[in-house]
């Protein structure tokens, strides 16, 4: 997880297993911090089936 | 041709039950193995580990783990390598295993690796007694695998961490905190040893390829890094 303030800004990238961790994120910084403005740019990690595969010669 | 599944960093909890198990239902399509390259867990507990059972028991294809440091952060890393391995999945660290795919042999040597860092820009065993042991951990876990990798005697060897062997899959990463994400010694073990592919976890801000000094091929399987329940990478069947 990575977290960046400028300002009042705080923006948190990454990725989690699942959306309620994404929520999660959010309300921790709500908690921590309720006067920051949080961009949460954190996506929840795609865990389909690989579309491709490496042949490693 | 040998194809060998992996991923790391699944971080699994109650909440992410069952997430890669519509993926991996069709894991035998895929793969022949299933490497799991530690960070299995959130924060090492057992309840999450039962989880990591559930998901990868039962599956088509055999599956050898290493743990990851999430995976030790409840002091349990003895209890859930035992759990795992009751529910049918190899759990290596500083040892091998081997199996037999068709009429290639394929060994695996796993441990989990530590930081210390990379050429020029890492620790030593030197000073304070904290800092010597922290390099010390280091340097024991890379002469386990160097022992478990010189072992094998087997068409395709790999090495399978969770901590990095090479500084090039950890680019995306903040240089500042490479020494805290893997270590020149594992890379050393590696080239000494023949390894035909170094399979890592741990970076998830990482990159997917890279190599070491000695020319074996380098992945990072963190799943936020390969963005799919999976990677799959195909080996040549030695000799
Ligand atoms: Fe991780
Ligand atoms: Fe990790």
């Amino acid at each position: 997880m990575r977290v960046t303030v400028r300002g009042e800004h705080v923006v948190v990238s990454g990725d989690v297993a699942t959306e309620q961790r994404r929520a999660e994120v959010s309300e921790v910084i709500r908690d921590v911090a309720p006067e920051m403005v949080i961009h949460n740019d954190v996506r929840v990690v795609c865990v389909d089936e690989p579309t491709r595969r490496e042949e490693l010669t | 041709m040998i194809r060998i599944a992996a991923v790391g960093d699944v971080h699994l909890g109650e909440d992410a039950r069952g997430r890669l198990r519509p993926a991996l239902d069709n894991l035998g399509e895929h793969a022949d193995v299933l490497l799991l390259a530690g960070d299995l867990t959130r924060h090492g507990s057992l309840d999450e580990a039962q989880v990591v059972a559930d998901e990868f028991s039962d599956l088509p294809v055999p599956v050898i783990a290493v743990l990851g440091n999430h995976d030790y952060h409840s002091d349990k890393e003895a209890e859930i390598t035992d759990l795992l391995i009751e529910r049918g999945i190899q759990v290596l660290e500083g040892t091998a295993t081997t199996l037999r795919i068709g009429q290639c042999s394929v060994g695996v040597a796993g441990a989990k690796g530590f930081g210390g860092g990379f050429a020029g820009k890492s620790g030593s065993v030197f000073g304070e007694p904290e800092m010597k042991a922290f390099i010390q951990h280091t340097v024991d876990i890379a002469d386990r695998l160097h022992a478990a990798l010189a072992g094998l005697d087997t068409d395709i060897k790999i090495a399978l961490t969770h901590y990095s062997p090479v500084a090039d899959t950890l680019r995306g990463e903040p240089p500042e905190i490479f020494p805290f994400l893997g270590c020149y010694q594992l890379a050393e073990a590696i080239d000494a040893t023949g390894v035909d592919l170094a399979i890592h976890g741990h970076a998830h801000f990482g990159t997917e390829q890279g190599i070491t000094a000695g020319g074996v091929r380098v992945r990072n399987v963190a799943q936020p890094v390969i963005g799919s329940a999976f990677a799959v990478y195909c080996v040549e069947g030695g000799q």
